[in-house]
């Protein structure tokens, strides 16, 4: 089937074409920049007006070698790598389920769940006493910490619940009529044609949980064999910017220091970005829906 | 007890208190796997959402960590009274809306229609690399932007040259100046979170049906047609969702950014109520002062996220409940 | 090969010493063993925990007495303390609570987190109780207002006792400029004028003079000569309040007026010189600053031959005295280090109070001081002819790469958060040219400072917070509104004024309490 280009569609696909090209050099120079300035010599780096494109000085990773001298940098990434896994998969399933209920017409007080569940995002009771109930149930240092609490989200949910009402009724209604029960419908039918949504929520869950450092912060006060990437990173990154005291300016191994919070982005970012090509099959239009009619 | 209403199933129609036992007891019956999906979740929320809310009684305390939550002093509305009666209060307010209003007018809509323009691009390797690209600056931290963002519009930065040149006046530092605070967060803003924040609208169009697209087509639509009528219709209920979410969170402005790029020559337009809170609480660890402070922010947000979604309600098929 | 054998010789003969030296009976507190767990503020990369210093190994040999670190870095610090109280499991020490605990020590007392450690004081801890007396300011900075000792704290000192850290920060100028414009170091505010005016003109300088991003100086830098300071300062035992008083108001006038005369960094009010030390020596190195508010360990030729941010060979920073209005007239700084560090307390939660204090005393002693700042003798540190400790080459080049600061922090406690805090161990890690700056420095006078020891009670505490933010936030807005010429002077009045009407009576009435109280003790 094709489609006649007007004169117009052209000029308007040069200028979308010229744009996308625009926007993507717009986000890719701090990107750039801070790669190279990871690698540059921090003193010139520090001198420097505006964007770095090649590198100052003579190129050394000191940077790198600073950052992977915590040897425990490694246990991060094991950790996190597993943290995030795991919260995909609790967080996937739970917000699927709940996204299913909540769209079931038949389920008269769905709208009250609704707002049982949005009244928690508007609501909040802070730090301190998420800390206290965390604590008492007893999961303080444990891996658990960091996965139960954030188990649910009300923003997926509502997310996975919008995409899901899109799924014509009829679809819901025949395959009753075949005799298939409430889970089987789930399975079968709704996941299999949530996977845009799915793949997008569980992006979501993976960024923020590879990000994530806080819940480390306040949950595993002691065991520090079970931090994510991030603290251990924010350590080194916090070291490097906060001068307490002359002491810190002993010797010029603060400037190096400074390096350090280019590094950290570069060795945190990278690995996720890789995540997305994995992702991406399920956002070009047209893989889904098919031909499915009423 | 002359009941004068007698179509067949009467108890099924009634609503209400009163009858909300009975009903629940009904509808468990029809749908007895739902509810019980539905308890784990329930369960979890009040363990971990719920009983910490318990906590907004601080609010009303002169807290001291040290004494907890039940332990502490009562103060009453002390906390809110002094959030209100501060000299400040006003024009802290009046900045965090109108950033909040900016957000909602510039930065909402630049992921949206990123989205569709994207979908235009028919190349799909190029159109892949953009995409990925276009997260990148989610990803750096907010430091070193703001560190960016500090350097390029000093006295001598790219972009105050820039607006120099084009206005023809003198390059002068325009993160100093309040006027120009609120233009620099919102473009910033958007640069961070266009990319990132189309995703969720470009599954949205994947997730139309192609059959549309196919009878448009024979019908004799040009693309801008199939755009304006089939997918932006289509992907409404994900921006309507998340139009209401946002006023839901139009008062949260948080404090990271901010507290990164304002300085006192910027109070007047960049210091919100976090920044604020955040220079009291710095002195004092107030925890009770501060939890009222977000007590105020929540209800606030509550009625604007109710406003939103009764607006939706009524004239669009959408809502949130 | 041969520095191993050496290291390995090194590690022999240190055994030795360690197995034939044996621990003074003194010092061996708990011959059966025991725990303590202590809260401390701690940097947390190089080590990550105190566990790891050799010099913490062996004090916990010496003692007898294992130290469980619970540590939070500095950015942390306020959350993990608040948690900590909450979840009521309080270690047995707590070092910071000054800084931290809501409402100060005496709260904590009150609300049964600390014991009143005045009794553990007087029988159990000899060492600290003679530091306590050296001086007038120790003996009163250590008591409280009602006069006696309800928490202990960190020792600053050098080798011969408690005594103030030399004032670490101040004005760098650039001497090789000042000389070839044939000038000599300012001293007036006039001669300020004249130096910065041929940075300007004759150096090119785009930013001749950087100031904080809320027009003002760390310590008072400027102020002075006016006869004010930034915030609350004494005169006799009055308190005052700088932004109040009208030579704040010559203050900005002269400042505005240079500021359109182009001696003012144009960018000052983003974030100025004190966006992080470590990036404001980049104005100097790109000749764009002929004098700025920094640390001393910039100046002298470091920037030149150690951080490398300039190519100008004659590149040379010294120390200047704040400046004063008239020639003769005494300059004033607003330094506000003092020889107490942190409080430490021991908590409600300590099983043997009695062995903490014990423990804590031992930190007082000459001996851990030593071993604390310098190390264990013959690995990290020898003493010479002239009875002066110096550092080995495990510190000053170690062989691993680490630079000099880290190798200390490796092998020593090194931190200001515990015991005495030898600031004296800094000097030969610079070189004297560097140093220098810090004896000018030291000579201007703390008239005017209010000691950092005064405290105020719980309940004026709340009130002072609750009063005292929108003052300084209006403060701070006129001052920058004023130097970069968008408000005129003529409101000053009702500057002022506002400054009244948003409770700075109230503020002052307080400070001035606490004041009192303190020099009654």
């Amino acid at each position: 089937m094709v489609i006649k280009r007007s004169p117009g569609r052209i000029v308007f696909e040069i200028l979308n074409t010229v744009l996308m090209i625009l926007l993507a050099l717009i986000c890719v120079i701090p990107l750039w920049h801070v790669l190279i300035a990871s690698i540059s010599d921090p003193g010139l780096v520090e001198l420097h007006d505006g964007i770095i494109f090649w590198p100052l000085g003579e190129p050394s990773l000191y940077a790198y070698k600073f950052i992977l001298r915590y040897k425990n940098l490694w246990t991060g990434y094991l950790n996190t790598i597993f943290y995030v896994i795991a919260q995909c998969a609790i967080t996937g399933t739970l917000t699927v389920i709940a996204g299913y209920i909540l769209s079931r017409k038949r389920f008269r007080y769905r709208n009250v769940l609704m707002g049982f569940i949005v009244f928690t995002m508007m609501f909040n009771g802070g730090m301190i006493p998420t800390y206290m109930v965390v604590r008492n149930l007893g999961l303080l240092d444990t891996y658990g910490a960091l996965l139960i609490p954030m188990a649910l989200m009300p923003f997926y949910i509502i997310i996975m619940r919008t995409s899901i009402s899109r799924i014509p009724d009829s679809l819901e209604e025949s395959a009753r009529l075949d005799g298939a029960g409430e889970l089987t419908i789930l399975f079968r039918i709704v996941v299999p044609l949530s996977k845009a949504t799915l793949a997008v929520i569980i992006l979501f869950i993976a960024v923020a949980k590879w990000n994530e450092w806080f819940p480390a912060l306040l949950y595993l006060p002691t065991a520090r064999t079970k931090y994510p990437l991030q603290m251990f990173l924010r350590q080194i990154l916090i070291t490097s910017e906060n001068i307490t005291s002359a002491a810190d300016v002993v010797d010029n191994s603060q400037l190096y220091k400074t390096l350090a919070k280019y590094g950290t982005i570069v060795v945190s970012t990278l690995p996720i970005l890789c995540i997305y090509p994995f992702v991406q099959k399920y956002f070009v239009t047209g893989v889904m829906i098919g031909s499915i009619k009423g | 007890m002359s009941q004068t209403n007698t179509s067949p199933k009467p108890r099924l129609r009634e609503s209400g208190l009163r009858a909300f036992p009975h009903n629940l007891a009904q509808d468990f019956q029809r749908n007895k796997v739902i509810y019980l999906l539905c308890i784990p979740i329930v369960i979890w929320y009040i363990i971990f959402c719920y009983l910490p809310m318990g906590g907004l009684v601080m609010s009303f305390e002169q807290f001291s960590p040290a004494k907890g939550i039940f332990g502490s002093k009562w103060v009453g509305l002390k906390n809110f009274e002094q959030f209100f009666t501060g000299p400040f209060f006003f024009r802290t307010l009046r900045n965090t809306a109108m950033i909040g209003l900016l957000e909602l007018l510039f930065s909402f809509p630049m992921p949206i229609l990123f989205a569709l323009l994207l979908n235009e691009v028919h190349h799909i390797r190029f159109k892949k690399v953009v995409q990925t690209i276009s997260y990148m600056p989610y990803f750096i931290s907010m430091v070193v932007i703001c560190g960016i963002i500090k350097d390029f519009t000093e006295s001598n930065g790219v972009i105050s040259n820039l607006v120099a040149a084009i206005s023809g006046g003198k390059a002068y530092n325009l993160l100093g100046n309040s006027a120009n605070f609120r233009a620099i967060y919102i473009i910033s803003s958007i640069w961070q979170t266009f990319g990132y924040g189309s995703i969720i609208y470009l599954a949205a169009i994947a997730g139309v049906d192609q059959a549309l697209y196919e009878a448009a087509v024979v019908d004799g639509a040009g693309r801008w047609r199939q755009t304006v009528h089939i997918t932006i219709p289509e992907i409404m209920p994900t921006v309507i969702i998340l139009l209401i979410l946002k006023m839901g969170t139009l008062l949260a402005v948080g404090a990271e950014k901010i507290l990164l790029l304002y300085s006192p020559a910027t109070y007047e337009t960049a210091d919100v109520i976090s920044t604020y809170v955040y220079r009291e609480g710095l002195q004092n660890f107030n925890y009770g002062y501060s939890t009222a402070v977000g007590l105020f922010n929540s209800f606030i947000n509550t009625a604007l996220l109710l406003g939103a979604n009764f607006l939706s309600r009524k004239y669009s098929e959408t809502s949130l409940f | 090969m041969k520095t191993m054998s050496k290291l390995l010789a090194l590690l022999v003969g240190v055994m030795m010493l360690i197995a034939v030296v044996p621990a003074s009976a003194e010092e061996m507190i708990a011959p059966d063993g025991a725990e303590l767990s202590i809260w401390m503020v701690y940097q947390g990369d190089v080590p990550e925990s105190p566990d790891e210093i050799v010099s913490v190994q062996k004090m916990e040999e010496i003692t007898g007495v294992k130290i469980n670190w619970q540590i939070a870095t500095k950015n942390d610090a306020t959350e993990k303390f608040g948690l900590m109280l909450a979840s009521g499991d309080y270690p047995d020490i707590v070092i910071g609570a000054s800084t931290y605990y809501p409402g100060g020590i005496d709260k904590g007392i009150e609300e049964g987190v600390f014991i009143d450690m005045t009794d553990l004081v007087a029988e159990y801890m000899p060492n600290y109780q003679a530091l306590c007396n050296t001086n007038e300011s120790t003996r009163k900075g250590t008591l409280t207002d009602s006069g006696t000792n309800a928490a202990v704290y960190v020792m600053n000192g050098n080798l011969e006792g408690p005594a103030r850290e030399m004032v670490w920060s101040g004005i760098l100028v650039r001497q090789d400029w000042l000389e070839k414009a044939g000038l000599d170091v300012p001293v007036t505010i006039d001669d300020w004028h004249t130096a910065l005016t041929a940075f300007k003109d004759q150096f090119g300088a785009s930013a001749p003079l950087m100031i904080g991003a809320d027009g003002m100086f760390t310590w008072g830098q400027f102020m002075s000569a006016y006869g004010v300071m930034e915030e609350f300062y004494q005169v006799d035992g009055t308190v005052k309040y700088g932004p109040a008083e009208s030579g704040f108001k010559d203050y900005l006038e002269t400042m505005s007026q240079w500021y359109a005369e182009g001696l003012i960094d144009p960018d000052f009010m983003t974030g100025g010189a004190y966006d992080g030390w470590a990036t404001s020596y980049a104005n100097f190195g790109t000749n764009k600053t002929g004098a700025m508010v920094t640390i001393w360990g910039y100046s002298g030729d470091a920037l030149l031959k150690d951080y490398k941010v300039t190519e100008d060979p004659d590149f040379f920073l010294v120390g200047a005295h704040n400046p004063v209005l008239t020639e003769g007239d005494t300059a004033y700084t607003g330094y506000t280090v003092n020889e107490m560090g942190s409080s430490i307390n021991i908590t409600t939660s300590c099983k043997d109070p009695v062995l903490a204090a014990k423990w804590l005393d031992y930190t007082y002693s000459e001996d851990a001081m030593i071993l604390n700042s310098y190390g264990i003798e013959g690995l990290t540190y020898t003493v010479d002819e002239d009875g002066n400790y110096v550092y080995t080459d495990l510190i000053l080049n170690n062989p691993d790469g680490y630079a000099i600061g880290d190798a200390a922090r490796l092998y020593t406690l090194h931190t200001s958060a515990i015991g005495r805090y030898n600031w004296q161990r800094f000097e030969q890690m610079y070189n004297p040219v560097t140093m220098a700056c810090q004896y000018i420095w030291n000579e201007d006078s703390t008239a005017m400072v209010i000691p950092s020891t005064v405290t105020m009670t719980s309940d004026e505490g709340i009130l002072y917070n609750n009063t005292y933010t929108p003052i300084k936030t209006l403060v701070d807005e006129y001052a920058v509104k004023v130097i970069t010429g968008e408000q005129s002077l003529d409101d000053f009045d009702s500057f002022v004024q506002s400054l009244y009407d948003y409770g700075l009576q109230t503020c002052l009435d307080i400070k001035q309490a606490a004041l009192d109280r303190y020099n009654a003790r």
